[in-house]
């Protein structure tokens, strides 16, 4: 075995051991499934923070212009000396974190409650509801607008899509959590829940 | 996306590759001059938007290759070869070592990879001083200048991820204790591989080519190089130089301000310092060194430098139109695969990173994915090393400035797009940091995190 052969099988080797490893440690797909109040409350509140993040940062990327940037992002520039999207790429990348959002709540399954039918198909209706509603904003984005006002009215559904997406979101987990006080009691011990009160409390 | 539009990305990525094998392959400006012939048959015959080339990179590489050959003309160089080589001389074989370790050092500091290239030519003078094979110091040295971005508090990176981890309580100094030292293993092995790899310098048939073709002399021996006078000034006024950036780097709160379009003020970002101090510093060694500004631009490092610039040009501008206009169906189908099967989201994270070139937007991308999948935070942070996977094609401007810098040839673009020298030590290190990240979260934070917080109620 020539040297270079060599080189790929070790290479090859080592991607594979890193995916058994990560295969090891797991993931967490419980769609369909039901799971103990209190990690459903972790996983959803975690997904809900996370999104926040990503929010932040495309907001910071919209309104804040570079210290001698140009609007644009240069490619290998490691510093932010360009925006990283203006406002169309921020809907985007915005469209493209709720979407993300929506498989973690769904992906963190039904919470093992008395009434977690009722749950399950809260977050069901929520997410197959939400997806639709992105998928129509990604596409009314991917269409250029014929004319200046057209474009303005374009933007602002696809933010008002993300809004509705989010604010019925929490609508949902609120009800959910209503459903039985052991739900209401998971949310109020979660760390994840209680780091996003946190966070939210300092905004 | 149908299927004809997946086509049509699959045809764009090989007019891509296609372009890079054809510059690689004619080397030297050769590189910058497809890749803009690339962005011309994307812009035309695809009808795509171009892209932006690199300004910024190139402007720092303009910048530093300014300081570097003022220095050189000064004699300064050689000052630090003769240094060097005194520090090495019981073991030259630790500069494969050590030099990684200073540019993984240089990146944590100032945030940015830009500074590695003030390291490059002294790194190349040194290892053919000690007639050791430029390659294994230099290629090691670029992939552990990339892996610093994940490891430095200052970087850009760093704060794309922080947001998304910190509700699972993961904050800076938890994200460091997993990366700094998992990226210190890897290049550790990374160096261990690298320090075996390849012929040494003498025995290299490209290296013997050049020399019986007079296209590079061998290192003079190192009792033969005479110190030029203010040699020891220039080398204290660029490396004050490259302090004060790393000052800057660390510290934004001594930056100036500048208007922030969102009202209020913003320090000034580390890009336009760097010009400033290695142009300043260039001024300083012409006027306190006595060099003749005329000899700067014939120094070897300025040439080398010029040629890394062009390469650089047309190659990241013929990328930046192909990932411009189809980074979203990269980041759908690379998403898609993590989504369904999570086990791959290591290599989905690397492979954006390389398609993208950009080490923030396979951050922004695949670490949220990754935690909605719920894969543990920590596991997700010790993966994230995973965008020094930015280096998998040879398109970036530290990969091309030591290609272009090593005149003994051993460091190379390759001749078919991906087996280029970075090749080897980017897979070894990416691998090796990924794991040790993974064992370092398991042991020490957790195991699956986050670990749902236990209740007191009983249904």
């Amino acid at each position: 075995m020539n040297r270079t052969l060599a080189w790929i099988v070790g290479i090859v080797a080592g991607i594979v051991a890193l995916l058994i490893v990560t295969a090891a440690i797991g993931n967490r797909d419980k769609s369909g499934e039901t799971v103990p109040a209190d990690a459903w409350a972790q996983s959803v509140c975690g997904g809900i923070g996370t999104w926040r993040g990503e929010m932040e940062d495309i907001i910071d990327g919209i309104r804040q212009v570079p210290a001698t940037g140009t609007g644009v992002e240069e490619p290998q520039s490691q510093t932010p000396q360009g925006t990283t999207g203006l406002v169309r790429t921020g809907l985007e990348r915005g469209i493209r974190a709720t979407d993300t959002l929506v498989t973690g709540i769904e992906d963190a399954g039904t919470p093992e409650t008395a009434r977690g039918t009722e749950a399950a198909q809260l977050i069901s209706r929520w997410s197959t509801t939400s997806r639709s509603a992105l998928e129509q904003a990604q596409d009314s984005l991917d269409h250029e607008a014929p004319t200046l006002e057209e474009a303005v009215v374009q933007y602002a559904a696809a933010a008002q899509a993300m809004r509705s997406v989010l604010a019925a979101g929490v609508q949902t987990l609120v009800g959910v959590a209503a459903l039985n006080p052991e739900l209401g009691a998971a949310v109020q011990a979660s760390s994840t829940c209680q780091q996003l009160r946190e966070e939210q409390g300092s905004t | 996306m149908s299927t004809a539009d997946w086509l049509l990305v699959a045809i764009e990525g090989l007019v891509v590759i296609g372009f890079i094998a054809l510059g690689v392959r004619s080397g030297g400006i050769g590189l910058g001059l497809w890749g803009g012939v690339g962005t011309l048959v994307l812009v035309f015959l695809f009808g795509l938007d171009p892209g932006e080339p690199p300004g910024s990179a190139m402007l720092i590489i303009i910048a530093v290759i300014s300081a570097a050959a003022a220095m050189e003309a000064a004699g300064g160089i050689d000052y630090m070869v003769v240094i060097a080589s005194k520090a090495l001389r019981a073991r030259p074989g630790a500069l494969n070592f050590a030099a990684p370790y200073v540019s993984y050092l240089l990146t944590i500091l100032t945030g940015t990879s830009n500074t590695f290239y003030s390291i490059v030519p002294v790194i190349n003078e040194v290892a053919r001083a000690n007639k050791m094979r430029p390659e294994r110091p230099l290629a090691s040295s670029t992939v552990a200048n990339a892996l610093g971005i994940t490891s430095s508090p200052v970087a850009a990176a760093m704060a794309t991820i922080l947001p998304l981890v910190e509700v699972y309580n993961y904050d800076l100094v938890d994200v460091l204790l997993i990366t700094i030292p998992a990226s210190l293993v890897g290049i550790l092995v990374m160096s261990l591989f690298m320090s075996r790899h390849g012929k040494e310098l003498e025995d290299d048939p490209e290296y013997q080519r050049r020399v019986a073709a007079d296209e590079v002399q061998p290192p003079a021996p190192l009792d033969d190089i005479e110190l030029k006078p203010n040699a020891k000034r220039s080398v204290a006024i660029f490396l004050l130089a490259v302090l004060a950036i790393v000052v800057f780097g660390l510290f934004e709160d001594i930056r100036p301000v500048v208007a922030a379009e969102g009202g209020g003020v913003e320090p000034l970002s580390i890009t336009p310092l760097i010009m400033m101090f290695m142009l300043t510093a260039a001024a300083l060694i012409v006027l306190l060194c006595h060099v003749k500004v005329n000899d700067v631009p014939g120094m070897p490092i300025f040439r080398s430098g010029m040629v890394a610039m062009i390469a650089l040009f047309g190659i990241a501008w013929m990328a930046d139109t192909f990932i411009a206009n189809n980074e979203d169906a990269i980041v759908t189908a690379l998403g898609g695969l993590a989504e369904k099967w999570p086990f791959m989201i290591a290599v989905a994270i690397f492979l954006v990173a390389a398609l993208t070139t950009s080490q923030s937007a396979s951050t922004r991308t695949m670490v949220p994915l990754g935690l909605a999948l719920g894969i543990g935070a920590g596991y997700m942070i010790a993966m994230w090393t995973a965008v020094v996977g930015v280096l998998f094609l040879p398109a970036n401007g530290t990969q091309i400035a030591a290609a272009e810098a090593d005149t003994t040839g051993t460091t190379n673009l390759g001749k078919r797009v991906v087996d280029h020298s970075f090749q080897l030590p980017l897979q070894v290190v990416w691998i090796v940091t990924a794991l040790v990240g993974i064992l370092i979260v398991w042991l020490f934070f957790g195991g699956h995190t986050p670990a749902p917080a236990p209740t007191n109620t009983t249904p």
